[in-house]
């Protein structure tokens, strides 16, 4: 039986679970977006459609992944927010059952948001006709 | 380092070009040899350089400017590989490791939060941060500030510091803080 992490599912292990974690990543309360670094450092190949910017998924000897995360944050305590980070990729590689394939998740905060910037991003859009 | 990047991209255009002209420059003498040498002003080079290159043969200052002229290519050339060839660094500031990964940032980034935080003091009009990663992770701040000219450097100092403590106490970051007395009419926070 194939479990969704299975290649033949959908693309491989690795470029699976770095979508779904920059995915939660970037749905955590204090991140802005995802940044690939000014060296496009952080950045997954692989995927269909455009490469994945703001991750990259190494393989580790003991068959689990280390998965580098690159963000732009808001002015918040980034402790606090790279725990919450943390969990919420945990949380969601369960979900898809990749837990076991999950290993340390590093977050490297490459921009910070403007105050300014922020408040435009969380103001609502104009009203649809 | 950065100066050596430029360095490499500045001769690199400057070849592309050298190399453009050369093209052109065979292009033409395929296609009229005798005129394409007239143009390029070969005859009159070949006057000009040739006693030069006879002085090279022999002892002399020609000799010795040729030599020095060798050497500052071949350092050059050194500088070119070095400025193409190591690898660029990420500038980042190791924040904490855990066992379940570690938490950096970019010095800019560093510098953003903690210039905002210091603006957000009271009496603070303008504040600059540079932030210098230590090896074994961490890293220092240092912060220049403006304040108005009635307030006291020390108390603002005090307050920078104090403001700053929510950036700099959890991550063991180590904050330097000098203020100076801002121009008249600075807008205070």
């Amino acid at each position: 039986m194939l479990r969704p992490s299975d290649p033949a599912v959908s693309g491989t292990v690795r470029t699976r679970l770095a979508q779904l974690v920059l995915e939660a990543a970037l749905a955590v309360d204090g991140v802005v977006g995802a940044d690939a670094g000014p060296h496009r450092l952080h950045v997954t190949a692989g995927v269909p459609g455009e490469p994945l910017l703001g991750v990259r998924a190494i393989a580790e000897p003991g068959g689990t992944y280390a998965v580098d995360l690159g963000l732009k944050a808001g002015l918040v305590p980034l402790e606090a927010l790279a725990d919450r980070v943390r969990v919420a990729v945990r949380r969601a590689a369960a979900v898809a059952g990749l837990e076991d394939e999950l290993g340390p998740v590093s977050v490297t905060v490459h921009d910070v948001a403007d105050p300014a910037e922020e408040l435009v991003a969380s103001r609502p859009g104009p009203a649809a006709p | 380092m950065i100066l050596l990047r430029l360095l490499v991209r500045v001769v690199s255009f400057l070849l592309l070009i050298v190399l453009a002209l050369l093209g052109l420059g065979i292009a033409l003498s395929a296609i009229d040899p005798g005129s394409a040498a007239d143009v390029a002003g070969l005859p009159r080079l070949r006057d000009r350089v040739g006693a030069w290159f006879e002085n090279l043969e022999g002892d002399g200052p020609v000799a010795t400017a040729s030599l020095i002229a060798g050497v500052a290519a071949g350092l050059l050339g050194l500088a070119l590989l070095i400025g193409l060839l190591v690898p660029r660094r990420e500038r980042l500031v190791t924040l904490r490791t855990t066992e379940h990964g570690p938490l950096a940032a970019r010095r800019r980034a560093l510098a953003d939060v903690a210039r905002s935080l210091a603006e957000q003091t009271r009496g603070v009009t303008q504040a600059k941060v540079k932030v210098k990663p230590r090896r074994r992770g961490g890293g220092r701040l240092r912060v220049r500030a403006a304040r108005p000219r009635p307030a006291d450097g020390r108390t603002v100092d005090r307050s920078i510091a104090s403001q700053l403590e929510t950036l700099t106490g959890p991550f063991g970051l180590k904050a330097s803080v000098q203020t100076r007395a801002g121009e008249r009419g600075a807008r205070v926070q």
